[in-house]
């Protein structure tokens, strides 16, 4: 699942283009590769690039080149068309999707995942290595101390010891004392005796 | 709807019918007639166990307009269940490990004193609710309803208001939030997985209903308090 999903977008708006590019990006996974602005170049890039999917609305057919859409590629492109008017059922029939690019975010974030078969369980890039500096701190909520110690004992302002401790809690998904005190304990950043003792 | 395809439809809502008073072998009954035998409130069944399956589903209103002496008995119930059930299960669970020697002796006692604050935080939490909340809550009601109220009362309303104790309304899912991620990420892996995955599981279904618990408090219970509260309190003050 590591591959991404390639796509080759056209329409005539560039601010249409801009906004499908945006939404789409939003998904991990996917690589725009081309954008076209007619038909005919949409054709060529699909051909040249071999993509997974051509998102393209259907305004850029007419009557003569929209009558077997397959016989215009080499491969075997998945087509998934886009519509702010109402769309020829012709078009809508060879198109593996179709979608009303007039709805609201959240139905074409739905439309568009359903669409490009985007799983729900994906590979993302998420660091939750702890640096240096937060394992100190982590190290010192587990002794016990307040953000103000904490500040004094690191030689660093209050806030910075809470955006700290923000970044923690995210990167770990622990939200308590005690559960950081637990991971302070299985990482080995602080020992049971110096819990006690402090 | 017949009430074998409710427990089809989502497994987790068995100990919430229980705490209904429905247990298996109900046979092949629909929600209506098991309801009418059991002498069950309907329309408040339908909207609990809906709010339960269905996260997005939530009829504020509609909750709102069940008695608080309802609303409070099935909160109850739901509270024996963790204390009696739920809580003793995992920790049983948890035993397990400690027996089978499932993680290093350091590390279960780590996993124990944990858990161990954890079962404490939550029985104080229940404990203040049934000893001090939610007796105050029918209190309330019953004051609202037969407009007798006695200064004692009248005493608690000024100064301990419900809103009060929605601001404090301490969140007890966080350590069990915590819990999940130690077993899942931080514990090395255990000799015994199966008893681990348990675990996971037993924590999984009791955190989603602490969160349905404390939406029907949050937004149901605590809220018609407030304003019967208001209500008792302007009417004292126009006719003093």
């Amino acid at each position: 699942m590591t591959h991404k999903i390639k796509i080759i977008l056209a329409d005539r708006s560039p601010i249409i283009l801009k906004g499908l590019k945006n939404l789409l990006n939003d998904f991990s996974l996917i690589d725009i590769i081309k954008e076209a602005d007619n038909w005919e170049f949409a054709v060529r890039s699909v051909n040249k690039n071999t993509p997974d999917y051509l998102i393209f609305n259907s305004n850029l057919l007419n009557n003569s080149n929209s009558k077997k859409l397959s016989s215009h590629f080499n491969n075997k492109v998945k087509l998934i068309s886009i519509y702010n008017v109402p769309i020829p059922e012709n078009i809508k029939a060879q198109c593996f999707y179709s979608i009303n690019i007039n709805s609201n975010e959240e139905e074409l974030i739905k439309n568009f995942k359903h669409a490009l078969e985007i799983p729900k369980i994906i590979i993302k890039k998420e660091s939750s290595e702890l640096s240096n500096r937060e394992k100190a701190v982590v190290r010192c909520i587990a002794l016990g101390m307040t953000n103000k110690e904490i500040a004094d004992t690191l030689f660093i302002s209050t806030h910075t010891v809470i955006a700290h401790r923000k970044n923690i809690t995210k990167k770990l998904a622990i939200k308590t004392v005690s559960g950081l005190t637990v991971y302070a304990l299985l990482n080995e950043l602080v020992n049971t005796t110096e819990i006690e003792q402090y | 709807m017949k009430m074998v395809d409710v427990i089809h439809l989502n497994y987790l809502l068995l100990p919430v019918i229980n705490r209904f008073g429905i247990t298996l072998g109900f046979g092949d009954v629909s929600v209506e007639e098991l309801c009418l035998k059991k002498n069950i409130n309907l329309a408040f069944f339908l909207n609990i166990i809906n709010a339960y399956h269905d996260e997005s589903f939530f009829p504020k209103t509609d909750l709102q307009k069940f008695s608080v002496k309802l609303i409070v008995d099935y909160l109850q119930k739901a509270h024996k269940n963790y204390l009696h059930d739920s809580v003793p299960q995992i920790e049983k669970l948890i035993q397990n490990l400690v027996v089978e020697n499932s993680y290093k002796k350091q590390n279960l006692e780590i996993l124990q004193s944990f858990f161990n604050e954890y079962k404490n935080e939550i029985t104080e939490h229940i404990n203040r609710e049934e000893s001090k909340v939610y007796p105050y809550a029918v209190q309330v009601e019953n004051a609202y309803e037969t407009n007798n109220y006695n200064n004692a009362l009248i005493k608690k309303m000024e100064n301990y208001s419900m809103q009060y104790y929605l601001n404090e309304h301490d969140n007890i899912e966080e350590k069990l939030f915590d819990l999940k991620n130690i077993i899942i990420k931080y514990l090395p892996p255990p000799k015994n997985t199966k008893i681990s995955n348990s675990i996971l599981i037993q924590l999984f279904n009791l955190e989603k209903d602490l969160n349905d618990h404390s939406r029907i408090e949050e937004k149901v219970m605590i809220p018609k308090v407030v304003k019967m509260e208001k209500s008792i309190l302007n009417y004292l003050a126009k006719n003093k």
